[in-house]
């Protein structure tokens, strides 16, 4: 009688098993620190990007951060936002330029909260928002065929079971940027709604990280002393 | 703006030791408010609702923070230490209430305050249904708060109304979002102190913005001032019909020959040169409660070491509605009172 190996049986269950976990596991779900990770990011970093915005125009992003302490992105040449560091706690004052209308604004972080505008610093510098709802953040699985330099694909998922809206980031922790971000369509299809064109690294900025000056012409507003004089940073 | 007088009674100016500047006196029923900032940041917190921030640093404001009818001070001065660990202000600043700055990453339990003045906005930006119940209850059981609106999408709060109720739930949007809850201050429409015996109305308020503010859901707020001048306005005419910041935009328009349709308000017609008009106005109360509350806290003790004999808590809205010759109306708010037994 021929001899016939049972392990081949067994093999072959352990074997499905495996092939069963990897083609179906759950994918791990992240910490937001270490999904979008920036700590180990290059220090003084220019982005140039293109987005769609809430209009559903295409727009372009210019970015320039030094570290945790100042900020300068620019926004179809029309307007410049810069944030430097101030006060404790993360405390940040804010400069707006907007040229079309030739006007500048002041405020602080702490002061735009006290109105219920919720801007943070890694929203802005990092350019993707950690959402104040419940998320979740997981690996994307399997992974999009089209392979993307310097990131790592992670799904962030918004909302509760009853809604969510999904959005796939290529994460950069060379740069603590994404590098593209998709948001799924209505029939499942992920729709491109930011795309870094080029990222570099840049000289520590030589001004000293100061606010601009005003602009000559420019009517300028300090918000900050509107909402309150004796601002508490 | 002035707190209870049961709790904070008035007082006079009396003569600095030092010949400078007057200094807090004695009580006296003609004297002044020495009460009626209130920092909801610091009642929140010490409510138990675990990370509040109104944006603010340390705050002294040994005065009106309230001075206890035993002459202590509700909140009394401390002093940093050498390297201002709590205030960030420098060695030794004297300060009454703490720094309650936003942190750089908000905690997914953070409550935000935007103080107006007469009413507080609360933001719950993860929208927790638990923790704006919590908030509920504290505010509920504090008498330095009055009327209680919330965002509709939470349901029926006891002792609460929708902002839908006051037309102040705009379309869902994310900046600047709608707050989860507006609360007013408590207010008393008829009691005067030594500034302001002419004009009758007191309130408690926000303590960290002391430059005008937006008023409270009292009357006496309520009931604001409009002037208009112009030639298509008639002289020395005094509108008794019930009017409000809605109807600014329609008259402007109207007077500017534009059509405005989706406006919320009405041309103010009786006000113009030529127009007369026969229009009926009709009160409306609407009260929610009573709800039964763990504790009342009074004023006085914000610890709440000694909780209040009254163990309940009901608010009363009351609108006018104003009917046209062309049958439209337009319904205004008028006051929003709390009530506790």
């Amino acid at each position: 009688m021929k001899w016939k190996p049972r392990w081949s049986l067994v093999t072959t269950w352990a074997l499905a098993c495996a092939l069963g976990k990897t083609a179906f596991a759950e994918p791990t779900t992240l910490d937001w620190e270490v999904a979008f990770p920036v700590e180990s990011a290059a220090r003084d970093v220019h982005l140039d990007a293109h987005f769609v915005g809430s209009d559903g125009a295409a727009h372009r992003l210019q970015l320039w951060r030094h570290g945790n302490e100042f900020l300068h992105r620019r926004t179809d040449d029309v307007l410049d936002l810069f944030l430097r560091q101030a006060g404790r706690k993360g405390g940040y004052a804010y400069r707006m330029l907007d040229h079309r209308r030739r006007v500048s604004m002041d405020v602080s972080r702490n002061q735009l909260y006290r109105i219920g505008v919720f801007s943070d610093w890694f929203g802005l510098a990092h350019v993707l928002d950690r959402p104040k709802t419940e998320f979740a953040v997981r690996e994307v699985l399997p992974l999009p065929k089209e392979r993307l330099k310097d990131c790592s694909w992670r799904l962030l998922v918004r909302g509760n079971k009853q809604a969510q809206d999904h959005t796939r980031v290529c994460w950069s922790a060379k740069w603590g940027l994404p590098m593209a971000i998709r948001v799924r369509g209505a029939k499942g299809e992920w729709i491109e709604q930011f795309s870094a064109d080029r990222v570099e690294e840049i000289s520590p900025s030589a001004d000293g990280l100061a606010l601009p000056p005003v602009p000559d012409g420019y009517a300028s507003f300090d918000a900050g002393n509107e909402i309150d004089p004796k601002e508490g940073d | 703006m002035a707190g209870d007088p049961k709790f904070f009674p008035l007082r006079g100016i009396a003569n600095s030791p030092d010949g400078g500047a007057g200094v807090v006196g004695a009580t006296d029923p003609q004297g002044y408010s020495v009460s009626g900032d209130v920092r909801t940041a610091d009642l929140l917190t010490r409510a138990g609702i675990a990370h509040v921030y109104d944006g603010v640093g340390c705050t002294s404001d040994p005065v009106l923070s309230g001075i206890k009818a035993n002459g202590d001070p509700l909140y009394p001065v401390q002093i940093d230490d050498a390297t201002g660990t709590v205030c960030g202000k420098g060695a030794n600043f004297k300060y009454n209430t703490g720094a309650f700055l936003v942190p750089s990453t908000l905690p997914s339990d953070a409550v935000i305050i935007a103080a107006n003045g007469g009413s507080d906005y609360l933001y719950v930006p993860s929208h927790q249904a638990t923790i704006v119940t919590s908030m509920v209850t504290a505010l509920q059981a504090r008498k330095q708060y009055g009327a209680i609106f919330v965002r509709s999408t939470y349901g029926a709060i006891p002792g609460t109304m929708s902002l839908k109720d006051i037309k102040v739930e705009g379309v869902t949007r994310d900046s600047p979002p709608t707050p989860d809850i507006i609360v007013s201050f408590d207010w008393n429409d008829t009691a005067v102190t030594g500034s302001n015996a002419a004009v009758p109305g007191t309130e408690y308020e926000s303590a960290q913005n002391n430059r005008g503010m937006h008023g409270s859901f009292s009357p006496i707020d309520v009931h604001n001032t409009l002037v208009a001048g112009g030639p298509d306005f008639k002289t020395a005419f005094q509108d008794t019909y019930p009017t409000g910041n809605v109807d600014v935009a329609p008259t402007a328009a109207y007077l500017l020959g534009l059509s405005l349709p989706q406006a919320n308000g009405r041309i103010l017609k009786e006000a113009l040169r030529g127009q007369t008009v026969s229009y009926t106005v009709t009160p409306s109360s609407t009260k929610v409660g009573p709800v039964t509350l763990p504790m009342v806290c009074n004023p006085d003790d914000v610890a709440c070491a000694s909780p209040a004999t009254e163990t309940t808590y009901s608010m009363t809205l009351t609108t006018k509605t104003l009917v046209m010759d062309n049958n439209t109306s337009v319904t205004y708010f008028d006051k929003a009172k709390a009530t506790r037994q």
